[in-house]
């Protein structure tokens, strides 16, 4: 039989222990059951990340592939280090086959929902990070253009030709049933541009979210686009190309505070022809609040009998300077398909959920330790 | 580029979720296991169903290597014991607990034997595990064949499967149960990762088969 305890500990920033809490971990979920089923059968099978996407894993393949494969690997370095879990040696696809610590081995979140054998991801997972507010989030005014038109947003342009509109033309990021596209009406000039703007109170918002696009229609066009948060330029994207691509982005406003003129401009070379050519959607804020992600460290194996047992430890610092409450503790690990040499994605192992929560001041650290344990 | 290698031996099946049987308690990970013997027209002759008390030692250790990313260059090597009592330097790979052993491979999969004894937690063989063959006291190791994981609102299974058919000539009573697995890839080495003992063990008459269900399950 094997089982697993958790213990929350409560931590002053000296290390002194402020508070214990220690429980039977209830909840190994099926991506677990799943990855021990192909190493035991050595068959391909698919598995269901934490983004909620289908993935086809392997075992491995024939040779040095079965010489590393990432499955079940709950040791990572730091939240922020982007470390490569590949079968492989470096290759084209190293990038891809790359995860950020805070997404391997422990994890905590806010959420409280209890676990099901079907969860592939934490309810509500806390990013590593320093940032949090306290308040109320003010929001963008018609940050999806959901109302059909600009209605919120301040527009201008310096060239009539290539202007804002409200577009339905199909786009993968589409959420809804409109967007904010760049339209060229006519010749349009090398260097014009325009903008889309809004006042937005960012006392209480710590990040800003929206995605920009390369429409695919075609001809290579060369286009570019920046993003000025009180007058300062704060992104800067190149966006020449053919094909569609798309860049999700979240911006760290943190440090700024009061109202601020948000304003996303939109450049274009030289064109003639009548397309959407850019696409903006989603834009919307959050008050995030986050945890630094220590490294996760798997130790302390002991055997005698009959028990035998590994212990597997992560320390999370409440940097942010406001509270934050864990409410959910779960372990994640790498998966891949190491012979077709694809990306590599995170997996949920198991989800815990804490009664009541472990509420952590500004600048308390949470040390969770999961001791996975057989008894004879 | 080289393919994936795929057995092609292996059998799979559905287990559906009314089959599945709830005998662990939340939080536990571990295996059901089901002993099946039937006649030669395929007739149930006995059947019991339990829960397996004894994963050991080897198992923890190489879900351990899996854990830590344990990588074959590592120094110090971690040293596990093989299913004849020797160490071996092991490290993570994908072949960790393969547990897909063809007919007559003894070292992988379930196995079955005669001995006693009560499992601890260092028990790394069968105290006596019962030979592959038609001979006095031996009998025939099917493949090993697996069922597909599946889940109700509380569990998740999947079955590792093996046929044990006795030709000997003579009643053959099973009374330890082990799963055997592969670690490392070239060379390659088995090991205990469950033992289970067997109370009163169970009767496979000549002429007929003793089909072994490991169910490894979670239940949340």
């Amino acid at each position: 039989m094997i089982t697993a305890r958790l213990i929350l500990e409560r931590l002053d920033k000296n290390q002194d222990l402020l508070e214990r809490r220690e429980q039977p971990s209830r909840s190994f979920v099926n991506q677990f059951m799943k990855f021990l089923y192909m190493h035991h059968a050595q068959v391909g099978y698919t598995i269901t990340d934490i983004n909620g996407t289908s993935r086809s894993v392997s075992p491995g393949g024939t040779g040095s592939w079965h010489n590393f494969v990432p499955h079940l690997v709950m040791g990572a370095p730091g939240g922020g280090i982007w470390t490569p879990y590949s079968s492989y040696s470096v290759n084209t696809n190293l990038w891809a086959q790359m995860l950020p610590g805070e997404l391997v081995g422990i994890v905590v979140g806010a959420g409280s929902t209890s676990p099901t054998p079907g969860d592939y991801r934490l309810e509500d997972r806390i990013p590593h990070g320093r940032t949090g507010k306290s308040g109320t989030k003010a929001d963008f005014v018609n940050g999806g253009f959901e109302t059909g038109n600009l209605n919120g947003w301040t527009i201008g342009t310096n060239d009539t030709e290539w202007n804002p509109v409200v577009s339905s033309a199909a786009w993968s990021q589409k959420v809804g049933s409109y967007f904010c596209a760049g339209r060229s009406t006519g010749s349009v000039t090398e260097g014009s541009y325009w903008y889309i703007r809004q006042d937005i109170d960012l006392t209480n918002v710590t990040h800003i979210g929206f995605t920009i696009g390369r429409l695919s229609y075609g001809a290579s066009v060369n286009r570019w686009c920046r993003v000025y948060i009180g007058g300062n330029l704060v992104y800067y994207r190149d966006m020449s190309g053919s094909s569609e691509a798309n860049w999700p982005l979240i911006l760290n406003v943190q440090d700024l505070t009061g109202i601020q003129t948000f304003e996303v401009r939109n450049y274009l070379q030289s064109v003639g022809m009548t397309y959407d050519w850019t696409g903006l959607e989603g834009f919307t804020t959050y008050n995030m609040k986050q945890l630094e992600y220590g490294g996760c460290e798997v130790i302390n194996q002991s055997y005698a009998n009959p028990n035998g047992q590994f212990t597997i430890q992560r320390y999370f610092t409440n940097n942010s300077a406001v509270p934050i409450t864990v409410n959910e503790v779960g372990l994640q690990s790498p998966g891949c398909y190491p012979a077709d040499n694809t990306p590599t994605y995170a997996f949920l192992m198991a989800r815990d959920v804490v009664p009541g929560g472990i509420a952590l001041a500004a600048s308390e650290i949470l040390r969770v330790t999961y001791v996975v344990q057989i008894t004879v | 580029m080289p393919q994936t290698e795929i057995e092609t031996n292996l059998k799979f099946k559905t287990v559906k979720e009314e089959e599945i049987p709830h005998l662990l308690v939340p939080g536990e990970f571990g295996a059901v296991l089901e002993l099946i013997v039937k006649d030669e027209d395929g007739k149930v002759t006995e059947k019991r169903v339990m829960k397996s008390q004894s994963f050991v030692k080897q198992f923890l250790e190489l879900l351990w290597i899996y854990a830590i990313g344990l990588g074959e260059w590592n120094s110090p090597p971690y040293q596990t014991k093989d299913y004849s009592g020797q160490l071996y330097d092991m490290y993570q790979c994908g072949l960790n607990l393969a547990c897909n052993g063809g007919i007559g491979v003894t070292y992988q999969g379930p196995a079955v034997g005669t001995g006693t004894t009560a499992p601890t937690i260092t028990d790394y063989a069968l105290q006596a595990q019962i030979a592959h063959g038609t001979g006095a006291g031996q009998l025939s190791y099917g493949a090993v064949a697996f069922g597909a994981p599946a889940s109700d609102t509380s569990i998740t299974q999947f079955t590792i499967t093996r046929d044990f058919a006795n030709s000997s000539g003579g009643a053959i009573t099973v009374n330890e149960i082990g799963l055997f697995v592969r670690g490392g890839n070239s060379p390659a080495y088995y090991f205990l990762a469950i033992r289970d003992v067997i109370s009163g063990g169970i009767s496979v008459p000549n002429g007929q088969t003793l089909t072994v269900n490991y169910r490894e399950q979670v239940v949340t």
